[in-house]
């Protein structure tokens, strides 16, 4: 597909690459809507705000505990007083489980279930002696940007890296997912997550001794708040071959551009997610008439306040 | 009314006098958000209170105190 010099104006080659923008390899078209055009949704998804409500209110929870010291209580204390500024005036949709009030209860839940007193993950110790309650990463790739030729950076954030007690102080990078539920074989659908692999990958980069991911699952529903760890073991082959693909995918992405042709999916992701919020625009023969019903929200991997995938 | 299935089980008595209940903890829950954000912050006595009423709605919703497990996240954290 080619868009029209006026639709090509308002796109950016992203600078910054992360493992949700190369998701959308699988659809060019999509790339540059959502993350070289940020089309959004102009109302922001429930999931995503709820999920980083309570990324937020955990990491402040582990702030407090582990680099302040704070007891347990008032930490807790302090991390719904953060949570509640995160979350601000959003209303969930009618029908949501994931409003404000359970998704509270599912931060000083997690906390009941993981207490950081006795929890068997502990944070890494850094050589500067602080504990690793947060890992922000931004690393050069190999692979220019198309247009200002500077090195592509490839970032994320995870919510710790942290040594399992029980394992011989293995180290991990440990992440939290929200959810309603748990389908059956849910841990399954991390062992080929490019996210959490990267995640490790980016970890030793920093000279991290870490080779495990950690999910916790929160599923939150109305009658009770379910946990679920999900533990993988990435060997180095599999990091190695995730950090070559990787780089495939990234060439492939600045190809197209640097052609200003971009194929079209034409499968599952159109529908997938509950449908790509994009579609309207691929299935009109004019699709600039729908740009005024999108936002324009540019996605940025190192924001703490997520933007709309 | 157009309510969850999980409240099949209790009369339409019952469900009036929870969706009040859970009105007025929601309101009350929503007055310190307010305070939170709008009229310079909680005290921790406040937030305590907060989470207190978090826990009753959260009991509330389940239907049965039973299937949330009575539990009082704060009261075993602390």
């Amino acid at each position: 597909m080619k868009f029209s010099p006026s639709m090509m104006e308002k796109a950016v080659f992203p600078s910054v690459i992360d493992s949700t923008i190369l998701l959308s390899t699988a659809c060019p078209t999509k790339f540059v809507y959502q993350f070289c055009m940020g089309l959004s949704p102009i109302e922001k998804s429930i999931h995503l705000h709820a999920g980083g409500a309570f990324a937020h209110g955990v990491e402040a929870v582990r702030k407090n505990f582990y680099l302040n010291k704070m007891p347990l209580d008032l930490a807790l204390i302090d991390g719904w007083r953060q949570f509640i500024n995160y979350w601000g005036e959003q209303e969930a949709p009618e029908g949501s489980y994931k409003d404000f009030y359970n998704v509270s209860a599912a931060l000083f839940d997690y906390f009941h279930n993981y207490n950081p007193n006795t929890d068997y993950i502990q944070p890494y110790i850094k050589s500067d002696g602080t504990p690793a309650v947060e890992f922000t990463f931004a690393i050069p790739l190999p692979i220019n940007h198309p247009d200002t030729n500077e090195p592509l950076i490839y970032a994320g954030r995870s919510d710790m890296i942290g040594v399992c007690k029980t394992m011989g102080d293995l180290g991990c990078v440990v992440d939290e997912k929200t959810s309603y539920s748990f389908p059956a074989e849910w841990a399954k659908l991390f062992s080929m997550r490019g996210q959490f692999i990267g995640y490790t990958w980016a970890a030793q980069q920093f000279g991290l001794p870490v080779s495990m991911c950690v999910v916790r699952g929160v599923a939150i529903q109305q009658r009770s708040i379910k946990h679920l760890e999900a533990i993988m073991q990435f060997p180095q082959w599999q990091i190695d071959r995730w950090y070559q693909e990787m780089l495939m995918k990234v060439e492939y992405i600045v190809d197209y551009w640097k052609k200003k042709e971009f194929p079209l999916n034409y499968g599952d992701i159109c529908s997938s997610y509950g449908g790509c919020p994009q579609l309207d625009l691929c299935t009109s023969p004019n699709p600039e008439a729908w740009l005024p019903s999108f936002a324009i929200r540019r996605w940025n991997p190192l924001d703490k306040q997520e933007a709309s995938t | 009314m157009n309510l969850p299935p999980l409240f099949d089980d209790i009369t339409d008595l019952e469900l009036t006098m929870m969706s009040q209940d859970s009105a007025v903890l929601v309101a009350q829950i929503n007055n310190l958000r307010e305070k939170q954000l709008h009229g310079g912050g909680l005290s921790d006595d406040e937030v305590r209170e907060g989470i207190r009423l978090l826990n009753d709605l959260r009991v509330l919703r389940a239907g049965k105190a039973s299937t949330y497990e009575s539990r009082t996240p704060l009261e075993k954290l602390f």
